[in-house]
């Protein structure tokens, strides 16, 4: 083992050492050995000598969402995430419900469509008739904010009233009942107004005091069937 | 199931790792990253011995390490002298970044070792501690100025300051230490 090989590995060559060494390492697969078995003995040297330090959480995290994008960093911590800004943001969001009621009510109101309020198949569980709607306030760093209103048919009217999508990127509206997953409901379209008819077995979900929350998503929408990107907007339903 | 606690992965669990990594398995990266992550955090403290510079040096070495899985068998290299040669290269890169780089000899060379079988790895696992015994054999000054050099990114300017000698006997000296070293581990 020659000592020009240890000093490869060290890096203590000078550059234009560094270059003839470097052009030998092609013609002489020995050496290529002997710069190997140095790597291998100090590579042990500092696996033995230096102590392992933990490093912060947010490295990994880093490193995934800079792999493997944003959408594919666990799904879990974008959930975890997601349950901690619905707990905070739901108390904000049913707050300023009674306002969003009486402001919204004026804005929303004509736009639902004439007759379907008394007259659809009302779901399971849901008086006749009855209207549920939210205002979906921005969460901070954004600025969307949408009217909401299921119609005793079951369709919903998303109205988006402030912000707008982002280049490249979907939103996706979440319904999350009680402690359950949130359950997507589709992508809102590039319209102001987006126009849902979810499954007959989601839409019998729908409840007075159930969240609704968008995503920011991939587009597409969320490839894991969960929220993987920031809560852009969020509100509880209130029978109107 | 075998525990991929911080340090608990054996050498076979981590060739294991290694080789679902190859094959795009991000599970496996995690587990990789619980083992490992600890001990390469570590050396590039120790080279850079400022904590955000070496958290900045984890994710690339960590993004290297994906990037480049599928050339690890062709080191012949156990996973932890892979793994530490690319944490300590990359945080030395950084210290000295606006040097030359100390580019792999894999990004020099692309010709496969004729590689060790399994059992010559773990051998020379064993045989490659005996680093630390050949060091200790050295004089304290000789051994801490090797350390400095792998582990410290000095230049021989460096060292010829800390020791109070002129470059040309720096050198002079290290290289002795080298062929010193290289006696005790071929003895």
């Amino acid at each position: 083992m020659g000592v020009q090989a240890a000093e490869y590995v060290l890096g203590t060559m000078s550059p234009e050492d560094r270059a003839a060494f470097d052009a030998r390492l092609r013609a002489e697969p020995a050496l290529v050995e002997e710069v190997r078995a140095w790597e291998v003995y100090f590579a042990t040297m500092a696996e033995v000598e230096v102590e392992g330090v933990v490093p912060p959480a947010h490295v990994q995290r880093a490193i995934e969402a800079k792999l493997f994008g944003a959408p594919e960093r666990t799904v879990n911590a974008a959930t975890q995430t997601l349950w901690e800004r619905v707990s905070f943001w739901r108390g904000a969001a049913f707050a300023s419900s009674a306002v969003a009621i009486f402001a919204l009510g004026v804005a929303v109101l004509p736009y639902l469509e004439p007759g379907a309020v008394p007259n659809g198949p009302t779901a399971p569980g849901i008086p006749d008739g009855t209207i549920l709607m939210t205002h979906l306030i921005p969460t901070e760093n954004s600025t969307l904010g949408l009217a909401v209103t299921r119609e005793p048919s079951g369709q919903l009217q998303v109205r988006r009233v402030a912000g707008e999508m982002s280049a490249g990127r979907a939103q996706e509206l979440w319904l999350i009942v009680g402690e359950s997953a949130p359950l997507s409901l589709g992508l809102l379209n590039e319209d102001a107004l987006t126009t849902i008819a979810p499954d007959p077995e989601v839409a019998r979900l729908f409840e007075a005091g159930a969240a609704l929350a968008i995503s920011d998503e991939p587009p597409g929408g969320s490839p894991t069937g969960a929220p993987t990107g920031e809560i852009l907007a969020l509100g509880t339903l209130v029978a109107l | 199931m075998a525990c991929f606690c911080q340090g608990m992965a054996t050498p076979q669990d981590l060739e294991n790792i290694m080789a679902r990594i190859k094959l795009r398995d991000r599970a496996a990266f995690s587990e990789l990253y619980s083992a490992t992550s600890a001990k390469l955090f570590g050396v590039a403290l120790r080279v850079l011995k400022d904590r955000a510079a070496a958290e900045d040096v984890l994710q690339e070495v960590f993004v290297k390490i994906w990037n480049k899985a599928d050339r690890y068998a062709v080191t012949g290299h156990s996973p932890m002298t892979w793994l530490i040669t690319i944490a300590r290269n990359t945080a030395i890169d950084r210290l000295r970044a606006s040097g030359p780089a100390t580019e792999d000899v894999d990004e020099v060379v692309s010709l496969a070792a004729t590689g060790p079988t399994p059992e010559q790895a773990a051998v020379a696992a064993g045989e490659a501690r005996r680093i630390v015994e050949c060091l200790d054999a050295l004089e304290v000054d000789r051994a801490n100025a090797v350390r400095g050099v792998y582990l410290e990114g000095q230049s021989y300017q460096d060292m010829a300051e800390r020791y109070d000698v002129p470059l040309n006997t720096m050198k002079t000296w290290l290289r002795r230490s080298l062929m010193s070293l290289r006696e005790c581990l071929a003895s």
